[in-house]
């Protein structure tokens, strides 16, 4: 669904009227859509990260030694030396006794020995797009239900609101988790970890071109 | 502890009761703060009939219409007539024209071509006075006849068959005068058929209101009743019954006769005198509370006396039109409902000042009314196919009650409306109205109050309903419909949805 189409369907679900002083539409809707959307984006980095990853530009900072991430992530991150994944090497996570290639300082990669080609890495931002009309969700079309349940919880909280927002919670949480009564359906959840059993790289960005890019060091 | 915010049990109305305006008090389920240009049909509220401009402006504007009305000859010959800068006009309803006029004057008819003019109808004939100069008489067909016996007076009644003449200047203002049995032309005080009526109130008489057997003489602050045929000696055959010695009538306009019940206006309020003799007041209701308080307060009382009433017979209403507070033109007023006692207030644009109103009937027998206002322009109201025109700009409104209490500990919030209307008409464009809160007995200033205009394109019934989010200690809402975009319409129902914050305690158990 499009942002539009969701907010329309978060309208519906929430039973409100089309003139409403409570709700503006679709601006506030957009707005628990958008904290939704992260939520789930959360949830999904927590239980399968590998599901999230992006490919962006890295800042270097030195002569090869330390290079700076734009944004804060979610910790899982692979590098790969030229020509990037998935033939190039990948450089491998320091290890107590020395091994290894880097380690992680915030938003900081750290390089054991300087490193002067292109590195290739692989990761997750934190920062995603707020849904708007421009910007739709970046989780597959499955997640809809579950984000647009999770934006009604969050709308009836709001003073004023006359329903229960508890109802929209329980769906969310039923959507994302499964039926606690129905041990066959293991929600989202189930999905997406069902999925990471069968692929190997991935990847939900759905632009054309390769999913990583070198960076300049 | 913290703020928990609870959905109170919706307030459900749809048998409505009528308007309620005392914010002094608890107002009762399913009333109204404010009806305007509404009025209770049922157990619903209706848009009044729309008022449309009989003819064309007569004179060329700039006059007062001095009287309006309606009578019969005894062949049954109807007319339907106005006065306007000294001339009389007869309306004709075919062709929805003013004729030419008769210029009064040109007819040997001294009379004022500015005041306002007092009639009544007499086996036939129509008389007229002016209080300035000698009333006059019309057959209704070319003979008029200047009644040089009867005094210079204001106001003419007829009662058993003699033509009661009052408002004379002076220190005759105390005295009434009767004419012959059905002579118009004989009598009075040359005849010693006057009355100095000055019993225990020696002010002006204000007003005669003729009843079958009674006639009910008002003075400002007192009334009084006389009963039994009027005789040469009626001063001293008449039995008298003092009716009130503090509630009177400034006026001479606004007295209205249904059913042998007189319907006026008092300083303190509108008032009724059942059968003429026992007096109630129309605007309290069981508890004692006063339900006009505001709207009443909101009227000039030092212009009562030009206020202006008519009976609407087609729906047992009575329209007064009454000055706002320090203003001297009629453009709002009052109706009250005969069949369900319920008040409701007329607005229309401030630019209207309404003179004159009478009852009239069309060639089909319908019963209407006609209002002359002070530009030379006479409108018809009472057709409910009638829409306003769109040059008469008004709004009708439905105020609810204030739901909550004043300086309450907590706060309410409007929630959310849902209205049940029924669309009478829709005109091009569609029926539009418009809802906003009402919070702390004022209206909502809010973001988008005005603009969010609501349509329906087609008659017959509809639901709306609006989501709403302002606070306050009592909480209300208004819905209105303009009438230059809006239509008709009646409002059957509402649910009225509030919430309200509250601090959760916790429970030991």
């Amino acid at each position: 669904m499009t942002t539009e189409q969701m907010a329309a369907e978060m309208k519906r679900r929430l039973n409100r009227p089309d003139e409403d002083d409570l709700f503006e539409f679709p601006l506030d809707y957009q707005s628990y859509l958008s904290q939704a959307h992260r939520h789930f984006y959360k949830q999904t980095a927590q239980h399968r990260p590998t599901f999230l990853y992006a490919s962006t530009t890295v800042a270097s900072t030195d002569g090869g030694n330390t290079f700076l991430l734009t944004d804060d992530h979610y910790g899982e991150i692979l590098l790969f030396r030229d020509p990037g994944p998935p033939n190039g090497r990948p450089f491998v996570p320091s290890l107590p006794e020395g091994a290894g290639n880097f380690w992680q300082e915030g938003r900081n990669i750290r390089m054991l020995t300087p490193y002067t080609g292109t590195l290739y890495v692989r990761w997750i931002p934190a920062t995603i797009v707020d849904l708007d009309q421009d910007n739709d969700s970046l989780l597959p079309s499955y997640f809809d239900d579950a984000i647009i349940e999770w934006a009604c919880f969050l709308a009836g909280q709001k003073p004023g609101f006359l329903g229960n927002p508890e109802v929209y919670k329980a769906n969310a949480m039923r959507e994302w988790s499964g039926e606690p009564s129905d041990p066959s359906n293991m929600g989202l959840l189930g999905i997406i970890m069902r999925q990471s059993a069968h692929q190997a790289w991935e990847g939900i960005s759905d632009d054309p071109g390769p999913w990583w890019r070198g960076i300049g060091s | 502890m913290p703020l928990v915010e609870r959905a109170l049990q919706p307030v459900s109305e749809s048998t409505w009761l009528g308007m309620h305006a005392n914010k002094n008090v608890a107002t009762p389920l399913a009333t109204v703060s404010l009806a305007q240009n509404f009025y209770l049909d049922g157990s619903k509220w209706r848009m009044r009939p729309g008022i449309l401009q009989a003819g064309a402006q007569l004179r060329g504007g700039g006059n007062d219409i001095q009287a309006v009305g309606h009578f019969q000859e005894l062949d049954g010959t109807a007319h339907t007539f106005c006065i306007c800068e000294g001339y009389l006009f007869e309306y004709n309803w075919g062709t929805d024209s003013w004729g030419s006029g008769t210029l009064l004057s040109g007819v040997s008819i001294t009379t004022s071509t500015t005041a306002k003019l007092d009639w009544a109808v007499s086996r036939g004939r129509l008389i007229v006075t002016d209080g300035v100069n000698d009333p006059w008489m019309w057959d209704g067909a070319s003979t008029y006849t200047t009644l040089t016996a009867a005094p210079v007076s204001t106001g003419v009644r007829v009662y058993y068959d003699k033509i009661f003449f009052f408002g004379l200047a002076g220190t005759d203002a105390v005295v009434f005068e009767w004419s012959d049995e059905g002579d118009p032309t004989a009598g009075y005080s040359g005849a010693n058929q006057d009355w100095q009526f000055a019993q225990t109130d020696t002010g002006a008489i204000t007003n005669l209101v003729a009843l079958n057997e009674h006639m009910n003489v008002f003075k400002e602050d007192s009334i009084a009743d006389l009963r039994g045929a009027v005789e040469d000696t009626f001063q001293t055959d008449a039995v008298r019954e003092g009716i009130s010695e503090t509630e009177g009538t400034p006026g001479q306009w606004n007295a209205i006769v249904v059913n042998g019940d007189v319907y006026y206006l008092s300083v303190n309020g509108p008032r009724v005198l059942r059968g003429g003799v026992r007096l109630q007041e129309l605007d309290i209701d069981q508890n004692g509370d006063g339900t006009l308080v505001p709207i009443w307060d909101a009227f000039e009382k030092t212009e009562l006396q030009n206020a202006v009433a008519v009976y609407d017979k087609q729906r047992k209403h009575i329209l007064w039109f009454i000055a706002q507070a320090g203003e001297v033109t009629r453009y709002t007023g009052l109706l009250y409902s005969l069949e369900s006692g319920a008040w409701s207030t007329l607005k229309f644009a401030s630019s209207y000042n309404f003179i004159s109103i009478a009852p009239v009937e069309d060639t089909d027998g319908n019963e209407l009314s006609m209002f002359g206002d002070d530009d030379g322009n006479v409108y018809i109201y009472g057709d409910a196919a009638n829409t306003d025109d769109n040059a008469l700009g008004f709004v009708a409104r439905l105020r609810s009650r204030q739901y909550g209490q004043s300086l309450a500990l907590a706060e309410k919030r409007l929630s959310q409306l849902d209205l049940v209307i029924n669309i009478l008409a829709a005109p091009t464009g569609g029926f539009r109205g418009l809802t906003r809160p009402y919070i702390n007995g004022e209206e909502w200033a809010g973001p988008d109050s005005l603009e969010k205009y609501f349509g329906f394109d087609t008659i017959g019934r509809k639901r709306y309903r609006r989501g709403f989010n302002a606070t306050g200690q009592t909480v209300g809402w208004d819905f209105e419909v303009n009438a230059l975009t809006g239509g008709q319409c009646e409002v059957h129902a509402s649910l009225t949805q509030i919430t309200t914050s509250s601090i959760e305690r916790s429970r030991r158990g």
